[in-house]
């Protein structure tokens, strides 16, 4: 059920991936009148308002209604979880029967894995054959390696924000578990993880820019409005966590005379740390990752993902492979210390 | 350390109410009780874990009530030793010098006489879950003693191991505590382990202290019959006091049957309840006991067989006959029931009924 919400939250969100997918098809920039998802309009109306600031209403209104569809959704799907019961205690013994043996079981493991290999690896490494067998065109790589850099240093600081205030947080949520505070806690530091990022991201966009409103460091609006979304996966991890932890150890630890925050460092810290880790490597490649809030909050942001989407925007469809091929490595070595890390866990 | 008028409640359960205990230097006191009788709230009252609603918790004369735990010295051992699974037993047994930054030198000597003195010096270098339950618990007390703690906190320690590992600890455990001069509190349901182990018992319950004193005392002379059948089980009859003088005392239930006990403070005619530890009720003759009824069941204890008979108008009473006895009986048989009147021992009736005086939870 988890599994469902976060998936149904990550494509409402998605924007990115959608403007690629969308540009590429149509070959040109998208424009208003092409088909559109909640994201990308935001995506679109918010590059048109730095003109046009007409459209800040409009970009409001759809926001709010991507905000509200998505918590409404998630509590239906939640009074959906635990209303409808799954006929799960009826047997039907024939068809169980005959569906458990023979080409049935065979059948469904192979349309699993042919389902993964069609939908899911090939389309994604598909760039690979293209930079493989396309015309190398004239590249300059200097906008890129900026945007990467860009990126790393977001990402960066995205993550040990995170860590810095979300592990206290997420000490505190777990340690008063029956505390009133700490259970809407628990709920609301979800809420930013469900709602569509490029909606957040122009609230966000919003709120700091009335702080802010010469937008002097966009560098800084970026980072503040990725902390929103990653900064709950670093405390869903640790919560999850230390509550796997018995707090007899730490108890043990006072009594034989660490202070809290010793106790924590020596003895409570070194049994999380691979869910810490964990946690941190998600929110990096999130905020790596991310589209739609970069672009809601600033409009002429130069992030990686960004820069590959003004790539495929403008048909440099070689160069934008090259710079997904590169992103999808680090990716892929930031997914193998992760599960690095989470395997050696001892608790 | 004396604990006074504690008090704690959990929403809606009162886990100590009015809790009332001093424990003496270089003592064994085994807190004895029935489960969810408050004996581990006692426990973590002491270290600091908790902080009682109301009431002092002294250590000598210094109040440590709201003091943390770790500024008390006393350390407490959980059920499941709760030993430090990402450090050596070496670097567990060193975790409190470490945290006093004790010279490395020190601590070097410490660790090699407690590791000694548990018999794990071969296990310096393993981690906890490497070790067996028996070597866990003599982890977990090194670790403990390596504070040289003021007063050692135990609760449950042996819950986690087999039967037999138990009972070789208890003396094992015993024995450490008594050599290092350590200052126990022990916390158990196990009313066997409590007999053994203990200087003193407390008898938790309803988070009350309900009898403290040797093991003797309180299998001998209990205050209640809570008490009396809580350690080492008893058998009751109800009745009226019929008569009582220094040399003793009967009670006499409805249908005129009497019972001898020994002299008591109840008064003649007032409604009472007679105890006799199982272990000292006896089958005898039909002829020469004072009560009598069915064999119902008999259980086969090994060294002894626990024989079960029910009396009509008072209920079952049980007995151990030493195994050797068993061919004289057979389920069905009609025996009599007697005692040694200074086993017995007679109780004021209880308010709410003697179940209701019974019930362990």
């Amino acid at each position: 059920m988890t599994g469902a919400i976060l998936c149904f939250a990550r494509s409402l969100s998605e924007t990115g991936g959608t403007i690629i997918a969308l540009a590429t098809l149509y070959g040109r920039r998208m424009v208003e009148g092409d088909f559109q998802t909640g994201p990308t309009l935001i995506g679109l109306w918010k590059d048109a308002s730095v003109t046009d600031p007409s459209l800040v209403p409009a970009l409001s209104f759809v926001s709010i209604l991507l905000i509200i569809l998505a918590l409404v959704l998630l509590l239906l799907l939640k009074l959906v979880i635990i209303k409808v019961r799954l006929p799960m205690r009826k047997v039907w013994p024939t068809p169980e029967k005959l569906l458990s043996r023979g080409l049935f079981p065979k059948l469904k493991d192979s349309s699993a894995v042919l389902f993964l290999l069609l939908i899911v690896l090939v389309p994604s490494f598909f760039i690979f054959t293209y930079v493989l067998t396309g015309s190398p065109a004239q590249a300059d790589w200097g906008p890129f390696v900026d945007a990467l850099v860009i990126s790393f240093v977001v990402a960066s600081a995205v993550t040990l924000i995170d860590l810095v205030t979300g592990i206290p947080l997420a000490l505190y949520i777990a340690k008063n578990r029956s505390g009133r505070l700490s259970q809407m806690l628990d709920v609301l530091v979800n809420v930013p993880l469900i709602v569509p990022t490029a909606a957040l991201g122009f609230s966000l966009g919003l709120f700091w820019s009335n702080i802010d409103p010469n937008a002097s460091a966009p560098i800084l609006l970026i980072i503040l409005a990725h902390i929103a979304f990653t900064y709950p996966l670093v405390v869903r991890n640790v919560v999850g966590a230390v509550e796997g932890v018995d707090p007899a150890f730490e108890e043990t630890a006072r009594t034989l005379g660490a202070r809290p925050l010793q106790s924590f460092r020596r003895v409570l810290f070194p049994m999380i740390k691979g869910s810490i880790l964990a946690g941190a490597i998600m929110a990096f490649t999130r905020s790596l990752g991310e589209t739609g809030a970069t672009l809601a909050v600033v409009a002429n942001a130069n992030t990686a993902p960004v820069y590959i989407v003004d790539l495929v925007n403008e048909q440099s469809y070689y160069l934008a492979a090259m710079a997904c091929i590169i992103l999808i490595i680090i990716s892929y070595v930031f997914m193998l210390l992760l599960r690095r890390f989470t395997r050696e866990e001892v608790v | 350390m004396t604990l006074r008028g504690i008090v704690k409640r959990f929403s809606d359960v009162t886990a100590a109410d009015g809790l009332e205990l001093t424990v003496n230097d270089h003592e064994y006191l085994c807190l004895l009780g029935p489960t969810g009788a408050g004996k581990t709230t006692a426990l973590r009252v002491m270290a600091g874990l908790t902080v009682p609603d109301e009431g002092t918790v002294l250590f000598d004369d210094r109040d440590v009530t709201s003091l943390e735990p770790e500024k008390r010295n006393a350390v407490l051992l959980s059920q499941t030793y709760s030993l430090f699974p990402t450090m050596t037993v070496a670097d567990n047994v060193l975790f409190g010098p470490d945290i006093r930054k004790v010279s490395d030198q020190d601590k070097e000597q410490m660790l090699v006489s407690l590791l000694d003195l548990v018999r794990l010096t071969s296990r310096a270098d393993s981690y906890p879950r490497e070790l067996s339950g028996g070597m866990q618990q003599r982890c977990a007390l090194a670790r403990a003693i390596a504070t040289s703690p003021d007063v050692l906190l135990l609760d449950e320690p042996l819950r986690a191991l087999d039967a037999r590992l138990r009972i070789d600890l208890r003396r094992e455990l015993k024995s450490l505590a008594q050599t290092l001069g350590l200052t126990v509190v022990h916390v158990t349901h196990d009313q066997d382990e409590a007999l053994v182990m203990a200087d003193r018992i407390a008898i938790v319950r309803a988070g009350r202290i309900v009898q403290v004193g040797t093991p003797e005392e309180v299998f001998n002379e209990p205050v209640s019959p809570f008490v009396a059948n809580f350690v080492g089980q008893s058998n009751f009859f109800i009745g009226t006091v019929a008569c009582s003088d220094p040399n003793g005392s009967m009670v006499e239930d409805q249908f005129g049957r009497r019972v001898k006990a020994r002299p008591t403070d109840v008064p003649v005619g007032q409604k009472a309840v007679l105890a006799v530890k199982v272990g000292h009720t006896h089958i005898l003759k039909r002829e020469v006991a004072p009560l009598h009824g069915r064999i119902e069941r008999m259980l086969f204890e090994g060294r002894v067989v626990h024989v079960d008979v029910q009396i009509e108008g008072v209920g079952r009473f049980s007995s151990k006959i030493p195994m050797s006895y068993q061919g004289r009986y057979k389920v069905g048989d009609e025996v009599g029931i007697g005692w040694n009147r200074n086993k017995a021992k007679v109780f004021p009736y209880p308010e709410g009924g003697l179940e209701n005086e019974l019930k362990v939870d």
